[in-house]
């Protein structure tokens, strides 16, 4: 499959595209990893990270590429094993501790949206999820999911949105008065 | 509420980066001043990046299910799909080659492919493996094919002890069969004699008028002047000036023998005794090309 049509693929939010790229690509961008001191497992992370960027990029078409999609794949593992490197650097010179200040109430919302979202519908988690994620238009997003059309669709993410508001709101408000 | 809706959009314009550099002060700015305004929009940020986490665990998890050990293949056609392609290609060339090619007295209506690499010189006997039930099937039982050896289909071809050797055989119709096309023992280019290369011992063939076509293969690179050249001595195919990664493919049926080299298809003339270049026996017929270019790839 041509590079072309694997773009216009994945532009359309077809993840069967991005299970076709992993696998074909798959070899070579464990190897950069592996052979620069990293282990399987962090060579996997580093390349479905660097994918989940290009994906990101190519639905939400903030992508004009003049390279292979290999060529750009590999320049984003590249990038990304080197900070994490730069990473591990700096958490064996004594900060890691710094590194790891986390603020409590943040993170506990973030553990309570979480959850609200597992609680959501799996049209409206679909919805959403492509809209503020993978940046699709409204129009793809009727069309992945099968609405008639974009203001469907449009009307759709704003009733979800709103169901997930009031939700984490919801659970907030009970929280609060736990202790 | 109009207020808070307005807030709303706002705020997720801002998140998606839609909005203008001024517009972007302004709502800095609101958001500053009004601690309400600043709330609602951390729990916003907090809810975008909580869905954004969500899809990208999501498509983690797919990825990871991936079997990323086998080709890949687009649209989750695996091994099974494969080999039914395969198999359906090895029918059609079947069909092509009992109805495009098929002599009604002589032909066997089976399609070889060998592939020679010149430098291997260990010498191995020539062998032929068949597949008895094949032969009757071709319905040809009248022709029977004079083998020094049988062996059953998929066997392993000797010359192991090569790594350049490819050597496959597309049976036309429902079974392999590993034919001796070129398995003659070849010498070091460098040191070919052609006399005495032209003395190695027969290949079986396995239908008396292509013998000669399959008593192979002589190659002779001492002559600079003859670049890419043939002929037929003695029944057998000599090549001039030509490097490894030729191929040979053998169509009984059309009692002719092509010969694949540099991407290019070469129709050889059983006739021709003295050296002539092969760019006059260029296969052009785009159909040709195509059922050959077919037969070539299914050896893989």
């Amino acid at each position: 499959m041509k590079d072309s049509e694997i773009l216009e693929r994945i532009r359309k939010g077809d993840e069967s595209a991005l299970d076709y790229l992993y696998k074909k690509n798959y070899k070579m961008m464990t190897k950069l990893v592996i052979n620069n001191n990293g282990s399987e497992d962090e060579a996997k992370d580093v390349y479905q990270e660097a994918l989940i960027v290009f994906w990101q990029k190519v639905t939400s078409g903030n992508l004009m590429l003049s390279s292979k999609i290999s060529t750009f794949l590999y320049s984003i593992c590249q990038n990304l094993w080197r900070k994490e490197l730069e990473r591990k650097s700096r958490m064996s010179n004594e900060e890691k501790d710094a590194e790891e200040e986390m603020d409590f109430d943040r993170q506990e919302r973030i553990e309570v949206i979480n959850r609200c979202i597992g609680q959501l519908g799996e049209t409206c988690r679909r919805i959403l999820t492509y809209y503020y994620f993978d940046n699709l238009s409204m129009h793809d997003i009727a069309d992945v999911l099968g609405f008639a059309n974009a203001d469907t669709a449009k009307t759709k993410k704003y009733k979800c949105k709103k169901e997930l508001d009031e939700l984490i709101k919801s659970k907030y408000k009970a929280s609060d008065f736990m202790d | 509420m109009n207020q808070e809706y307005q807030h709303s959009e706002i705020i997720e314009a801002y998140l998606r980066n839609t909005l203008s550099v001024e517009q972007k002060v302004d709502f800095e700015e609101l958001v500053r001043q009004d601690p309400l305004l600043y709330n609602e929009f951390v729990l916003q940020q907090d809810i975008v990046s909580g869905l954004q986490s969500h899809r990208k665990e999501q498509l983690k998890s797919r990825l990871n299910q991936v079997d990323v050990s086998s080709p890949a293949q687009l649209g989750g056609v695996g091994a099974v799909g494969v080999w039914l392609a395969g198999a359906t290609l090895a029918g059609l060339l079947g069909w092509f080659a009992y109805t495009g090619f098929h002599d009604t007295k002589n032909a066997s209506p089976k399609i070889s492919m060998v592939q020679a690499v010149p430098e291997q010189a260990e010498a191995s006997a020539p062998e032929l493996a068949r597949d008895a039930n094949t032969e009757e099937a071709a319905g040809n039982t009248s022709e029977k094919v004079k083998a020094p050896k049988a062996r059953k289909k998929n066997s392993i071809p000797r010359k192991a002890k090569t790594s350049k050797a490819v050597k496959t055989t597309v049976a036309a119709g429902e079974a392999a069969q590993i034919l001796p096309g070129s398995d003659v023992p070849e010498t070091p280019t460098e040191k070919m004699d052609s006399d005495v290369a032209l003395q190695k011992p027969p290949v079986a063939s396995y239908n008396g008028k292509t013998e000669a076509q399959n008593r192979l293969n002589v190659v002779d690179n001492t002559n600079n002047r003859l670049k890419l050249h043939y002929y037929y001595q003695n029944g057998r195919i000599a090549l001039l000036g030509f490097e490894r990664g030729y191929t040979f493919l053998n169509v009984p049926a059309e009692n002719t023998t092509y010969l694949f080299y540099e991407d290019n298809f070469y129709k050889l003339n059983l006739n021709q005794f003295r050296p002539a270049p092969i760019k006059d026996v260029m296969v052009t017929d785009a159909a040709v090309i195509e059922s050959l270019r077919k037969l070539v790839e299914n050896r893989n």
